[in-house]
């Protein structure tokens, strides 16, 4: 086998940078060290930003550029750009209230991403219940049941209640399930998921793992 | 160092010598295939794999809408170890894969995989830097971007493994009406709640974390599921043994 010194390099690089930041979390005196290292890497996250954003507009400028399908979105895309730019850099530069404080970021801000998040998390809405009709419609299996009862349970359980109707315990029986079952099982999910996310971290520090270079 | 500054490091150096012995007994018994618990979703994906590339469409594979460096990250990069197994089949595709990010270093690392990807299949002159992308950098315009996708770019199939939230709904709601199936798995919970009723094959729980046991049969990667495995009975034990100190009142 070929090894190449660059890799074994950048691989040691890695996993001496990778132990000192984990150890720093646990020895007193690794503290500094851990901080001083991931105030690098925030450095580098704020360039990878950069490059982000690059990469963006390079996408949507070239789907114009050749008209190719779907491109009649991308003008959105670079104008929201520009005016968000603009009035960022116009604020930071001329106005009170800083980049983000200023008069036109807070308008951008207000009247165009809270009212398109909005939107599309109103919509999102609409998919989940035509998704959970759909499940009803599919072959039943144990999980699914349980599922559609539980949302339905859930739904009942935090509406209003109408006066004159009795709540047949529902309130209850919701109280019950988001208190006991819904924690348990979100724990047990959880807990699987930090083992998971140990496991990978671990690889990656011995290097059994590797998404740099070969 | 304090006690639970002792007990965490504890459970790490024990979580990687358990890592280290299955990973030899793994490369010892690398001829055996590993007997690994059925995941639907995970075995449906050499037919989608094999569809997208005999319909000469491409697929679509997402990291999610997580940024590297923060909690996130190795879901992002459990991502990136099935972006890495899936290209290896789908790149002899007419139409190579996606590969879509919401975050400059995850499109960084995207893009490395992919390159090596092309590299050790000889075809490193097939390779399209701009198959890596970055779809939009907040998690709902990731999500909206992700929606025309799928016509604009002829998808096949969308696989998005990485940590993303509800918003992964729009992707599986613009599939399921293009009719291109959806394979979905994330970390966060409310997001696994909605994709359940909404894909076809859901990922629930640490399965997302098992795409390199699962595509790639990998030795360390089946030994990372075992230790997973030997440690999740090591917290049982813990929290059991902890119900009966606090129940006898040796605890406070």
């Amino acid at each position: 086998m070929k090894i190449r010194l660059g890799n074994v390099l950048l691989t040691s690089v890695a996993v001496g940078f990778g132990l000192l930041t984990l150890l720093g979390y646990f020895v007193d005196s690794l503290r500094a060290v851990r901080v001083q290292l991931l105030a690098w890497a925030s450095l580098l996250a704020a360039v990878a930003v950069l490059i982000g954003v690059f990469n963006l507009l390079r996408v949507h400028f070239k789907k114009m550029t050749e008209q190719s399908t779907g491109w009649g979105y991308s003008p959105f895309v670079v104008i929201g750009f520009i005016l968000a730019l603009a009035a960022g850099l116009a604020g930071g530069l001329f106005g009170p209230g800083g980049p983000t404080g200023n008069a036109a970021s807070r308008f951008l801000f207000k009247n165009v991403m809270e009212a398109t998040s909005a939107a599309l998390s109103a919509l999102l809405v609409f998919i989940l219940v035509f998704a959970g009709y759909r499940l009803w419609r599919r072959p039943p299996t144990v999980v699914s049941v349980l599922f559609l009862a539980t949302a339905v349970v859930a739904l009942l359980g935090m509406a209003p209640q109408i006066v004159g109707l009795p709540d047949l315990g529902l309130r209850d029986l919701w109280a019950w399930i988001s208190q006991v079952w819904a924690v348990a099982g979100a724990r047990g999910l959880m807990l699987g998921v930090a083992l998971g996310v140990i496991a990978t971290g671990l690889r990656i520090l011995v290097a059994l793992d590797r998404p740099y270079g070969d | 160092m304090s006690l639970e500054g002792l007990l965490g490091l504890g459970f790490l150096l024990l979580f990687a010598t358990l890592l280290g012995l299955f990973v030899v007994s793994a490369r010892r018994n690398s001829a055996r295939p590993p007997a690994l618990r059925p995941v639907d979703a995970y075995e449906s994906l050499p037919n989608l794999v094999g569809e997208a590339v005999e319909s000469g469409r491409r697929l679509h594979l997402s990291l999610g809408s997580g940024v590297v460096g923060q909690a996130e990250t190795a879901t992002t990069l459990a991502g990136l170890t099935a972006v890495g197994q899936i290209a290896a089949v789908a790149v002899v595709s007419d139409k190579p894969p996606i590969v879509t990010a919401a975050d400059g270093t995850a499109l960084l690392l995207a893009r490395d995989t992919l390159k090596q990807v092309y590299r050790q299949q000889n075809a490193a002159e097939r390779f399209d830097g701009e198959a890596a992308r970055v779809a939009g950098l907040s998690p709902l315009s990731f999500g909206a971007a992700l929606t025309p996708l799928i016509h604009d770019e002829a998808v096949a199939g969308n696989i998005l493994i990485g940590p993303v939230g509800t918003e992964a709904v729009l992707l599986a709601e613009a599939g399921r009406r293009a009719e291109v199936p959806t394979l979905a798995g994330t970390d966060n919970l409310a997001a696994q709640a909605a994709l359940y009723p909404a894909v076809e094959q859901p990922l629930i729980g640490e399965d997302v974390f098992a795409s390199g046991a699962y595509l790639g049969r990998a030795p360390a990667h089946v030994a990372s599921l075992r230790a997973q495995d030997a440690m999740r009975l090591v917290v049982i034990g813990a929290i059991l043994a902890g119900v009966v100190l606090k129940t006898l009142g040796f605890l406070p």
